[in-house]
C-alpha cells in the first residue's frame, strides 16, 4: 500500500477524540509544588515594594520569589532573529524597579496546592506608583514616565533597486494607510510547564510544549549554569500552538529555577486570563505603503513603512516579525525597486510574540490592499492587476532580492498565473462574482474579494531524524520537532512506511524529546513537513538499504532480488512467501549476536540529516465572499475558496485541515478577535465571553483545491510548508470583499472591522437602499 | 482559576436552605446551575463565604400548571423547555426562547430561576417574565413567602428585589390563550454570546387584528421592560409592514441604550429597531409544533 499522497486518518485521532491525551496539566509528580505568578495590575508604574508578609501566612506556602532572589538570572534571550542592540529591551525574569504592562510577572508563589498558591498570590501586596502609560507607539525618544530606555527597539530595512528613479518614472503613485489591531493565538490548551530537579543525579527534567525543545534545553542549561546533558526536555501532547507556545518565558524560567532551588518538582499551568495578558501577542501594525506603477498598472517600486507595536519588551522572537514583514512585502509580484522598513516600537502593552502567519499575514494585508487600490485607481479588474504583475514560471527560482531570518528570500518554484486560472475554473469564480453582482442589484450587500499570497516556509536550517527497528519489527521515528495537532506524527509515518515497506499504523513516532536525539531546530515557520520530512526520507532510504543488504548477507540472495512488503522481506519476483520478518532481521543485528556475514554491531538503525539554504515558497489564491446585514452591520463570511500549491501534499487531508483552520483563524482576526487596552493600558478582553472566537455557526464553508504544480527544488520530496496557507490571505480577501459589498473601494483600512463601523458608513452615505429594503 | 475558600452546604429541602440563608445572608450564595456563579467565583469576582447548593432539593425540576399559571420550580433547566415540556402557545414561546439561551453546555446545567435571580440585562428569561407578567415567589425563613411582579423584580444590572435572606422558590407565568402568537428576535454577534438587543412580542390573534399586545425589549437598557407606547400602536390594528416599521422606529426612539464595550448607544439603538422589526415579522410565522422541532 502506498501512503504518501493519500488523505489517511491521523494516527492520534482516537487518542484525542476519546480524551486520552496527556497534556502538561495531566502530569503530576509526587511532592510537587504549584506555582502562581503575581502580576502587575498597572500598565506603567514604579515598583516600590513587594509585601509578602500576609501571603506567607497562607497554609501550604513554601516560598515566594521576587526580583531580588532572581537578580542573577539573565533576561530571556532572543532565539529568532537576534541582534545585540536588543539587549536593553529584553524582559527580565521578574520586574524589579518598574512594571511596564498589565500582566508583567513581579513575584512567584510556590505552594503545596494550586489553590493555596492562588490564595497567597492574591495577598502579595504590590506597592506601585502609577505613571502615565503609553498605549500607542510614538516616535518620541522615550516615554517620559520611563526615560531610561527609548521607544525605538529596532528597525529593519529591506531594499533593492533604485527607488527614486522608479518613483520618478512612475505614471502614477498609489498610496494606502492601513492598520490591524492586536490579536493573539488562542490555543485550546494554555501554556504550562512541569519541572523536576533530581539533585542526586543532577538532572533537571522538564515537560512542556516545545516547538523548540532543544533550544529551550540549551537556554535553560546556560541560565541555570548546568551542562547541556543535565537538562532533559520532554514534550507531552500539545493542544495547539499557533505561535503562542513553546518559547521560553519568565514563567518557565521561574518554574525550573524554583524546582532546583526548592528541590521539589514545580508545576505551572496558565489560566485563560493569564494567557490573554501574559502570553505573546501579535499583529498590531500600522503601515503606509506607496506603489509606483506604469501606465499599464505594472509595479515599478514599493515604498513601505510599518510600525509594529511590540508592547513592553522584546522576547525570544526578537525582530522576527519585523524581518518577515519587510522581506515578504513584495510577495509574488515583479518590481524594480523596494524600500520596506519595519519599526519595532515599545509601549505599555503585553509584549508581542508570534501568531501563525507571523509577518507574512501582515505583509499580505498591506500589499494586497495596495493592489486593490491600484485596481481602483486605474479602473482595471483587481485580478487582472495581480495577474499582470505575477512573476512568470520561467523566472523561477526567483531571487527576491531580500533576506529573511538570515536566509535569502528565493521563490523556489511556482506557476502563479496558472494557479489563478485553475482556481477560477475549478470554483467558477466568475459565476460567484456575477451572482454577488446580481444580489447587490436586488439591494443585498454581498461582495467578493481576493488575495494572492506567497508564504515563506522552512528558511535555512537543519534537521535530524533517527530510525530504529526492534525485534517485533516496529519502526520508530525519532525527531526533535513536535506534534502540536498539525499531524506531524502521521505524515512522518507515511513517508517512512512507503520507503521501508511497512504499514504506517505500525510506525511509532517519538517527538520533542531531547534525550532521544541530540539536535533539532523544532517546529515553526511551516518547517516540520519540509525539514523533518526530508530528513525522515533520507533516514528511511538508508534504513532500507541496510535491511536489504543485511538480509542479502543472511540469505545469500543478492539484495537487488529482495524487497520489503508489510514488514516482511520477500523475493521481488515472487508473489508469495516471506523469507524473513523484519523483526527477526533486527534481532539478528543486535549487538552480541554473531551474524556470520553482513553488518553487525549497533542494531538495525539509521539516521538522516538535512541542511538547506533555500526556503520554500508555497503560494495561493484566497477568495472570500461576505454578506452584510444592513440593519445590524454584522458581517458574515459564508464561503471561502482557496487554491494552494504545496508542491507535494504528503497527506492532502492534513494540508486541507491546515488551510481550513487557517481560514477560520484569519477570518476571526479580520472581523472579531482583538485584544485592545484602555487609555490607561488595562486589557479590555480577558475571557472568552469578551474575546469572540468564532464558533461553528460563524465559520465559513471552505472550499480547498490543492495543487501540486510546482514541487520545491529545495528538497527531495518537493514539499512546501502548509501551516500558514489559508490564514495569510484572509485579512486582505475579507477586506476586499467588504469593499465590494458596500461598493466603496478602499473602505476597509482598519481591521478588525466592526459592525458599528459598517452602520456608521451606511448611515453617512444617505441615499442607500437601507430604507427601500425595509419595504 | 480556583475559587476562594468557602463553606459548602447541601440542604435537602427548601426550608433547610432558607435557614442557612437566614444565618449567613449576604455572605452566602445559592448554587443552582452555577453557570454564572461558578465562573465569577473562579475569577474571584465573587467570593461568597457560604455556598448553598440546592441541587439535592427534591421535586424541584418539573413544572406544574395550576390556577391558569405555569409554575416553574427552582431547578428546572433551560434545556427542559426545549422539548415541549409545556403545552400550548406558552410552551411554544418558552421552547423558542430556550434555544437562544447561551450555548448547549449552559442550557444543560443552568436553571430558569437562576437566570431570573442573576438578572443579566441580556437574559431571554428575564425579558420573557416581564413581557408575560410573571410573578416571582420569594421566600425567607423569617417572613415566609411573598410574590413580586416581574416589572418590580429587576432593579438594575444583576440586582433584584430579593432580600439577602430570600430565595426565589418559584416563578409563575400566566398561560396564554390558544390563539396567542409570539415573535422573538435577538441580535448576537456570535452563537452563544450575550445579545446586544432583543425583542419579544406577544398578542392575541383576533380576527385580522392584534389584541392584548405585549411588547418588551431586553439587552438594551439595564433591565428588560415593556414599551406601552408600542403596544398602544399595535393594539386593535391588523399587522402590516408599514405598522411594524412605525413601531420599531418608535421603540428605537424611546429607549435609552446602554453604552458598553460591545455596543455604543447609537449602534444599539439601530439594533433595537432591527430586533423589534424582526420580532414582529416572526410573530406572523406559523408557530412550529414542538414535535416538528429538529
Amino acid at each position: 500500500m502506498k501512503h504518501v499522497g493519500r488523505a489517511l486518518p491521523r494516527l492520534d485521532d482516537s487518542v484525542h477524540l476519546e480524551g486520552r491525551g496527556r497534556f502538561v496539566a495531566d502530569i503530576d509528580i509526587p511532592r510537587q509544588l504549584h506555582m502562581r505568578v503575581v502580576r502587575s495590575n498597572v500598565a506603567c508604574a514604579k515598583l516600590i515594594n513587594v509585601d509578602m508578609s500576609e501571603a506567607y501566612h497562607v497554609p501550604g506556602v513554601v516560598a515566594i520569589l521576587t526580583a531580588e532572589e532572581v537578580s542573577h538570572l539573565r533576561p530571556l534571550g532572543v532565539r529568532l532573529a537576534p541582534a545585540p542592540a536588543l539587549d536593553r529591551f529584553l524582559q527580565p525574569v521578574l520586574a524589579s524597579t518598574m512594571v511596564r504592562y498589565v500582566g508583567e510577572p513581579v513575584a512567584a508563589v510556590f505552594a503545596e496546592s494550586a489553590a493555596a498558591a492562588e490564595d497567597a498570590a492574591e495577598l502579595v501586596g504590590l506597592e506601585l506608583a502609577p505613571l502615565e502609560a503609553q498605549t500607542v507607539p510614538r516616535a518620541v525618544e522615550a516615554n517620559p514616565a520611563d526615560p531610561l530606555r527609548g521607544n525605538a527597539a529596532a528597525s529593519v530595512t529591506k531594499s533593492f533597486g533604485d527607488l527614486n528613479a522608479a518613483f520618478h518614472e512612475a505614471d502614477r503613485i498609489v498610496e494606502v494607510h492601513v492598520t490591524w489591531a492586536r490579536d493573539a493565538a488562542m490555543p485550546m490548551e494554555t501554556r504550562g510547564i512541569v519541572a523536576d530537579w533530581d539533585d542526586a543525579r543532577g538532572v533537571l527534567s522538564v515537560w512542556g510544549p516545545g516547538r523548540a525543545a532543544h533550544w529551550n534545553r540549551d537556554a535553560l542549561a546556560a541560565m541555570l549554569d548546568l551542562p547541556r546533558s543535565a537538562v532533559v526536555w520532554r514534550t507531552p501532547h500539545v493542544g495547539g500552538g499557533f505561535g503562542a507556545k513553546g518559547e521560553l518565558a519568565s514563567e518557565d524560567i521561574l518554574a525550573c529555577y524554583g524546582a532546583r532551588l526548592l528541590e521539589r518538582p514545580v508545576k505551572w499551568v496558565e489560566d485563560r486570563r493569564e494567557h490573554m495578558i501574559a502570553a505573546g501577542q501579535a499583529r498590531d501594525i500600522r503601515a503606509t505603503a506607496r506603489a509606483a506603477i506604469d501606465s499599464s498598472a505594472r509595479l515599478l517600486a514599493l515604498d513601505v513603512d510599518v510600525v509594529i507595536d511590540q508592547g513592553a519588551y522584546v522576547r525570544a522572537e526578537g525582530t522576527m516579525v519585523a524581518d518577515l514583514v519587510a522581506a515578504m512585502l513584495p510577495g509574488p509580484y515583479r518590481m524594480d525597486a523596494l524600500r520596506a522598513e519595519a519599526h519595532l516600537r515599545l509601549t505599555n502593552k503585553t509584549p508581542a510574540g508570534t501568531f501563525r502567519g507571523a509577518g507574512r499575514a501582515e505583509a499580505a494585508y498591506i500589499r494586497e490592499r495596495l493592489m486593490d487600490e491600484i485596481a481602483h485607481r486605474t479602473g482595471i479588474d483587481p485580478m487582472e492587476v495581480r495577474r499582470r504583475n505575477l512573476i512568470e514560471p520561467g523566472a523561477m527560482p526567483f531571487e527576491r532580492g531580500t533576506e529573511a531570518l538570515g536566509c535569502r528570500v528565493t521563490l523556489d518554484s511556482g506557476r502563479y498565473q496558472s494557479l489563478v486560472d485553475q482556481t477560477t475554473r475549478r470554483f467558477s469564480l466568475d459565476v460567484i462574482r456575477r451572482r454577488a453582482q446580481h444580489r447587490r442589484a436586488q439591494g443585498e450587500l454581498v461582495g467578493v474579494g481576493a488575495a494572492f499570497v506567497v508564504d515563506a516556509s522552512a528558511p535555512a536550517g537543519y534537521e535530524h531524524v533517527k530510525l530504529t527497528v526492534d525485534r517485533r519489527g516496529t519502526v520508530e521515528v525519532i525527531t526533535g520537532a513536535v506534534e502540536e495537532g498539525q499531524g506531524l506524527v502521521t505524515l512522518l509515518a507515511q513517508i517512512v512506511a512507503d520507503i521501508v515497506g511497512v504499514d504506517y499504523a505500525s510506525v511509532r513516532v517519538t517527538t520533542g524529546e531531547t534525550v532521544r536525539i541530540p539536535f533539532a531546530a523544532g517546529s515553526q515557520l511551516a518547517r516540520s513537513s519540509v525539514m523533518v520530512g526530508t530528513a525522515a526520507q533520507h533516514a528511511a532510504e538508508t534504513l532500507r538499504e541496510k535491511i536489504l543488504s543485511a538480509a542479502a548477507a543472511m540469505l545469500s540472495i543478492p539484495a537487488e532480488k529482495l524487497t520489503i512488503q508489510a514488514g516482511r522481506i520477500k523475493q521481488a519476483d515472487r508473489h508469495f512467501g516471506t523469507i524473513l520478518d523484519l523483526g527477526d532481521l533486527a534481532a539478528a543485528m543486535e549487538p552480541g549476536r554473531t551474524m556470520r556475514t553482513g553488518p553487525r554491531g549497533a542494531g538495525l538503525e539509521a539516521e538522516g540529516f538535512v541542511t538547506t539554504s533555500m526556503m520554500t515558497a508555497p503560494y495561493g489564491l484566497v477568495v472570500a465572499v461576505t454578506e452584510i446585514d444592513k440593519d445590524t452591520g454584522f458581517i458574515r463570511v459564508p464561503e471561502v475558496y482557496v487554491g494552494y500549491d504545496v508542491g507535494n501534499a504528503i497527506n492532502p487531508g492534513l494540508v486541507e485541515a491546515q488551510i481550513v483552520g487557517g481560514v477560520v483563524q484569519g477570518m476571526a482576526s479580520a472581523l472579531s478577535t482583538t485584544l485592545g487596552v484602555t487609555e490607561s493600558g488595562d486589557p479590555l478582553r480577558v475571557n472568552f465571553a469578551d474575546f469572540a472566537l468564532p464558533t461553528a455557526r460563524e465559520a465559513p464553508t471552505v472550499h480547498v483545491m490543492l495543487v501540486e504544480d510546482s514541487p520545491s527544488p529545495a528538497n527531495v520530496l518537493g514539499v512546501k510548508g502548509a501551516a500558514d496557507g489559508g490564514l495569510t490571505g484572509m485579512a486582505p480577501a475579507v477586506a476586499a470583499a467588504i469593499d465590494d459589498a458596500i461598493g466603496i473601494p478602499g473602505f476597509v483600512h482598519h481591521l478588525p472591522l466592526t459592525p458599528s463601523d459598517i452602520i456608521q458608513q451606511l448611515r453617512a452615505r444617505k441615499p442607500i437602499t437601507f430604507e427601500a429594503a425595509a419595504e | 482559576m480556583r475559587a476562594a475558600a468557602f463553606d459548602y452546604h447541601a440542604p435537602q429541602t427548601i426550608d433547610e436552605a432558607l435557614k442557612i440563608l437566614a444565618r449567613h445572608g449576604v455572605e452566602s450564595r445559592i448554587l443552582a446551575g452555577g453557570q454564572s456563579l461558578v465562573p465569577a467565583m473562579t475569577a474571584r469576582h465573587a467570593r461568597p463565604a457560604h455556598i448553598i447548593d440546592i441541587n439535592r432539593i427534591g421535586q424541584a425540576e418539573r413544572p406544574t400548571i395550576s390556577g391558569g399559571r405555569l409554575r416553574i420550580p427552582p431547578l428546572m433547566r433551560h434545556i427542559d423547555f426545549a422539548g415541549g415540556a409545556v403545552d400550548g402557545p406558552l410552551g411554544l414561546l418558552m421552547a423558542d426562547l430556550s434555544h437562544h439561551v447561551s450555548t448547549l453546555p449552559v442550557r444543560l446545567r443552568g436553571t430558569f430561576c437562576g437566570a431570573i435571580a442573576q438578572a443579566e440585562p441580556a437574559s431571554e428569561w428575564c425579558l420573557a417574565s416581564v413581557v408575560l407578567g410573571a410573578e416571582m415567589v420569594a421566600r425567607s425563613a423569617g417572613r415566609g413567602g411573598r410574590a413580586i411582579e416581574a416589572a418590580d423584580f429587576f432593579e438594575t444590572i444583576q440586582t433584584t428585589a430579593l432580600a439577602d435572606d430570600e430565595m426565589l422558590v418559584e416563578v409563575q407565568i400566566p398561560l396564554l390563550p390558544a390563539y396567542a402568537r409570539h415573535g422573538f428576535y435577538e441580535v448576537t454577534p456570535r452563537a452563544g454570546s450575550f445579545a446586544l438587543a432583543m425583542a419579544l412580542v406577544v398578542y392575541d390573534e383576533d380576527e385580522d387584528e392584534m389584541s392584548d399586545v405585549r411588547l418588551g425589549i431586553g439587552a438594551v437598557e439595564a433591565v428588560p421592560r415593556r414599551i406601552p407606547e408600542a403596544e398602544a400602536l399595535l393594539n386593535h390594528r391588523p399587522p402590516s409592514k408599514r405598522l411594524f416599521r412605525e413601531v420599531s422606529e418608535a421603540v428605537a426612539d424611546l429607549v435609552q441604550p446602554m453604552d458598553d464595550e460591545f455596543a455604543d448607544p447609537v449602534w444599539r439603538r439601530a439594533l433595537t429597531r432591527t430586533a423589534v422589526a424582526r420580532a414582529l415579522e416572526r410573530s406572523l410565522r406559523r408557530p412550529l409544533d414542538s414535535a416538528e422541532r429538529p
